[in-house]
């Protein structure tokens, strides 16, 4: 084309590419090579336009470089250098075999910062490759629903009514397969073999939506038929007690559900699950048994957890509005209903379908999950590899002060180096790979340190990883990744200084020590400043967390057992909590029995009622009876409770907590008439005859909320649980006498009890993980930074081997010399404190705002952190420092 | 032949030389090999051949030739040395003397 014209064939080629070839070609060629790539630039530029002319120079120099750039080093890098580090590392080897302790030192300080990083990294790896291994993985979406409360806050719910599904699939043509999933424990058998299996039930396109490969067995049938069942590897050695892929199918499996044994044919052999899938099962059966058997849990008609898979590259958006109408038809009654008692606000946004791709369910903790694993938060995992991060760091500090402190040692080979020609980089290249190679042997040794502690950290996280899981390209490439950010960090810093020394200085025997610099003491400082953070943070989360369990709850949590009845119906319940009382009135270890909808942390049950303004409040109801404020020990604070003296109390009168008089802004509770949804079942608005104080029936992460206490009978859905208060001096005994009286009297269902007391601790099991993996961080923090501070004494008392001769001659006491030497180290961790307790404060009063109820953090905090420290310190260097002080002064003042 | 080879890539390369005649430089070189060989090189892979070439003694090189096109850098011309023609001639020679084998079987070229 040649009206591109003058302005083309003007233009210079792009500078970059031609910089580039300059620092590879050979020098010989550069002239010509750049005039012929230029000559070629210009000619298509001409023809065919800047963009190709530029692109084309670009791929010419690069494949140039890639040529010629070999071929110039090994003109003279290359052989020459091969052997010249060979060089190197005989010589860092004959150091590394000369300075024993000073090697172990380092080589197992950095290894255990690795083996620290490289379990946090597993850890942050496996929760965040959660449920890639499905090949639609990224087309599959979980249906929940988006309410939006009357108070304008967003809650999900994850439970869709069964039939959805089916519906949805016919009428939405970018639904390519559905299935809804529900999950149980439950019993399968084999004459007289039990396994007490995760029993799923799924749509028969499962196995499209979800990737599970099946060792035997027709992925498309195997979950046709309503009789057949898929089993995994596991559970067939435990049922079957053998895998032979070719028979398995056929053979036979019972399961016991509630009065009938129903049988399953193996339709299916499964690889187990993997650790990273959401959904964890054993076994697999038809959904078409679930009108006979219905598994798992009910939401307002919602039971099924429903998985889309819609076209590749269908919009989601796109989708979610699409189905609004569908919406609006299939929930229609139950949009009405939440609406009516409150649960919703008044606008038609306020129940929404919405999709959640499967590759997020398990880093979304704010919708709720019945059949999946418990999701994650993502915020854990990047304070954790900071964590991580900050322990590798303080063990590449070490690294670094042992090199520079031991810089003396190798001043004249350097010097030596110097002199004989070496140029500074080589020497730099010299101490450069030192470092990695030191990192290298760290590595081998923290992987081991890694894999010999991992089942122990896996009761500390709850998880099962295994090092078999992480052998990939990926995590190489990280591992390797590890090495070079260690290598760099580390080895830069003494190799640049090492590498500055002057070889006439060095060589005349006047090495003046670097390692007592500014520099190497900010190290130390960085180093404790960051373990002194974490020896606070553990501090401070160990006292919020004593806090939160030992906090009076506003009723006793202790000694109460609860017996977890859900599975007994709401017309059984009144006869059997009778005929408890009666069985047990007489036993001497039981103090009192009381009925109540949900248990603390077991279910909850919110609904909305209005207060002075006519404004509808979410409120949580509870389903006592008159037992109840006894036996968990609430108090009264106004007006009476339920009394069998007055017969009308159960269906006319609730009780309320303090927090709903002060929310809802009742001058005068007692009497008043409590307006909202109770007025569903009760036949006129309830009066409020009587307030307890405030109770915690939620984690303390939230402050107490308004609270109804009612005794309906139509209130209870079911029975929920019994709450019995034992006294506790025999508990194996009372705890036997329940489960005997249990069988007794509900002989064909499963006794099954928790302490309330437990229940109320479990809510803080993410804390408690918080706790222990922060105190071991920083306990390996500060072992760590300790190998450093306890290297770094060793390298001064030698140096000052004259100077503490001299002055034990002159009359110093082995008191003043220790002294002397200690007090510089002190100095050092008494600065990183000062500096550490500010920022462990603000960060860890970030943590306590997720608290309703919290610790102030006082000084006490910080001086007991930074005096541990102190401590730790003074012991590491007293060591040496009474070695110094002990010495004999005629040996160490002949040492020349 | 003693020592030296020449690879297939080479004998195009020094083949482009000898046909280009006094005007064999990078640029030439390899519009020679896109257009007549149908095989598209870099610059890079140009040079390297050459590079071979000049050391095994097959092809001189030398300097001139600035022309504002290339911003006034001079080229590199090379010319195939006598070693350099008589290693084509030998390779050729050697060549026919194989087909023939191949002939006296009956094999000839288009019956493959």
């Amino acid at each position: 084309m040649p009206d591109r014209g003058e302005h083309d064939a003007q233009s210079t080629p792009p500078s970059g590419a031609t910089h580039l070839l300059r620092r590879f070609c050979p020098e010989r060629w550069v002239e010509e090579v750049e005039g012929d790539l230029e000559e070629i630039y210009r000619h298509v530029a001409v023809h065919r336009g800047l963009y190709v002319a530029r692109f084309t120079y670009w791929k010419e120099v690069v494949l140039f470089c890639l040529w010629h750039g070999l071929s110039r080093m090994s003109e003279y890098d290359l052989t020459w250098n091969a052997s010249m580090y060979k060089n190197y590392l005989t010589v860092a080897w004959r150091n590394l075999r000369r300075q024993k302790g000073y090697a172990l030192i380092n080589v197992s300080g950095l290894a255990l910062g690795m083996a620290c990083c490289i379990l946090i990294l597993m850890l942050v790896r496996h929760e965040f490759s959660f449920d890639a291994f499905h090949e639609h993985a990224d087309s599959v979406y979980r249906l929940v629903i988006q309410e939006t409360r009357p108070d304008g806050s967003i809650d999900f719910r994850n439970l869709i009514f069964p039939h959805i599904g089916e519906t949805m699939d016919e009428e939405f043509p970018a639904v390519q397969a559905y299935t809804n999933i529900v999950k149980s424990t439950l019993d399968l058998k084999r004459e007289d073999r039990i396994f007490p299996a995760q029993l799923m039930m799924a749509d028969s396109a499962f196995f499209e939506v979800f990737t599970f490969p099946l060792l035997a067995g027709n992925p498309a049938t195997a979950l046709a038929a309503p009789n057949g069942i898929v089993v995994t590897e596991r559970m067939a050695h435990t049922l079957l007690g053998r895998i032979d892929h070719g028979s398995i199918l056929g053979e036979m499996i019972s399961l016991p559900f509630r009065d009938t044994t129903y049988t399953f044919a193996v339709t299916g052999l499964m690889a187990d699950v993997p650790a990273s899938s959401s959904l964890q099962f054993d076994a697999i059966i038809s959904f078409k048994n679930y009108e006979e058997m219905p598994l798992g849990a009910n939401d307002w008609g919602g039971r099924t957890s429903l998985y889309l898979r819609l076209a590749e590259g269908q919009n989601t958006a796109e989708f979610e509005h699409a189905i609004i109408p569908f919406t609006t038809r299939e929930f229609g009654e139950r949009i009405e209903a939440r609406r009516q008692g409150g649960y919703i606000a008044d606008h038609p946004d306020a129940f929404k379908l919405l999709l959640q791709p499967l590759r997020k369910l398990h880093l979304s903790p704010e919708v709720d999950v019945s059949y999946e694993e418990t999701p994650h938060n993502p915020v854990y995992s990047y304070v954790l590899s900071g964590v991580a991060l900050l322990v590798l760091l303080i063990a590449c500090i070490n690294f670094m002060i042992l090199s520079i402190g031991r810089s003396t040692s190798r001043a004249k080979e350097v010097g030596m180096r110097k002199v004989l020609g070496a140029h500074r980089t080589q020497v730099m290249k010299q101490f450069w790979s030192e470092a990695l190679l030191m990192g290298l042997v760290a590595l081998v040794i923290g992987i081991a340190l890694a894999a010999l502690a991992l089942p122990f950290f896996n009761g500390l996280t709850g998880k099962q990883l295994s090092l078999s899981d992480f052998a990939d390209w990926e995590s190489l490439a990280a591992v390797l990744g590890l090495i070079v950010i260690v290598g760099l960090v580390a080895g830069g810093y003494p190799a640049a200084v090492l590498s500055g020394f002057q070889p006439v200085t060095v060589l005349k025997g006047d090495a003046r020590t670097r390692g007592n610099s500014l520099f190497t003491r900010s190290l130390v400082v960085v180093q404790y400043t960051l373990s002194i953070g974490l020896i606070i943070g553990t501090l401070v989360m160990t006292r919020q967390l004593d806090y939160v369990l030992n906090r009076d709850l506003g009723f006793e949590e202790d000694q109460v057992v609860v017996i977890h009845t859900y599975n007994v119906s709401r017309s059984e319940a009144p006869t059997v909590i009778e005929r408890f009382r009666n069985e047990l009135a007489s036993h001497d270890q039981v103090v009192n029995i009381a009925r109540t909808g949900y248990s603390f942390t077991r279910g909850g049950d919110w609904n909305g009622w209005t207060d002075e303004h006519g404004i509808q409040r979410n409120t949580a109801n509870f389903g006592i009876d008159y037992d109840y404020l006894d036996v968990m020990g609430m108090e009264i604070v106004q007006g009476r409770n339920f009394s069998r003296e007055y017969p009308s109390d159960p269906t006319t009168a609730v009780l309320v907590n303090e927090a709903l008089v002060r929310e809802f802004g009742l001058a005068n509770p007692i009497g008043h008439k409590l307006v909202g949804w109770g007025n569903g079942y009760m036949e006129q608005p309830p009066t409020i005859i009587g307030v307890v104080r405030d109770f915690n029936f939620q984690s303390l992460h939230t402050s107490v909320e308004p609270a109804v206490l009612n005794m309906h009978p139509d209130y209870y859905m079911a029975m929920g649980a019994m709450l019995v208060k034992v006294r506790g001096t025999d508990l194996p005994g009372t705890i036997r006498l329940l489960e005997s009286t249990w069988n007794k009297l509900l002989p064909d269902k499963p006794f099954s009890y928790s302490f309330l007391s437990d229940d109320l601790a479990n809510q803080y099991q993410t804390e408690r993980r918080w706790r222990a993996i922060l105190t071991y961080s920083s306990g390996f923090a500060i072992l760590i930074a300790c190998m450093g501070l306890f290297g770094l004494a060793t390298l001064m008392v030698i140096r000052r081997t004259k100077e503490i001769g001299i002055r034990k001659v002159l009359g110093a006491s082995v008191y003043g010399i220790m002294t002397l030497i200690t007090r510089e180290f002190l100095m050092l961790v008494l600065i990183s404190s000062i500096v550490a307790s500010p920022l462990a404060y603000f960060g860890m009063n970030r943590w306590l705002e997720g608290f309703a109820y919290r610790i102030t953090v006082g000084p006490g905090v910080f001086i007991a952190a930074g005096a541990l420290a102190l401590i730790i310190a003074l012991c590491t260097v007293s060591y040496q420092a009474i070695r110094a002080a002990l010495t004999d002064p005629v040996r160490s003042l002949r040492y020349e | 032949m003693k020592g030296e080879r020449l690879g297939e890539f080479e004998e195009l390369i020094l083949l482009a030389v000898c046909n280009l005649g006094e005007n064999a430089y990078g640029v030439t070189i390899q519009e020679t090999l896109d257009r007549e060989v149908r095989r598209s090189v870099s610059v890079g892979a140009v040079y390297a051949a050459l590079d071979r070439l000049e050391r095994k003694g097959y092809v001189q090189s030398w300097v001139g030739g600035a022309t504002e096109e290339r911003g006034g850098r001079r080229k590199r011309y090379y010319r195939a040395t006598n070693a350099g023609i008589n290693a084509l001639i030998e390779l050729r020679d050697l060549r026919a003397e194989l087909w023939r084998g191949l002939e006296a079987l009956g094999l000839s070229g288009r019956n493959f």
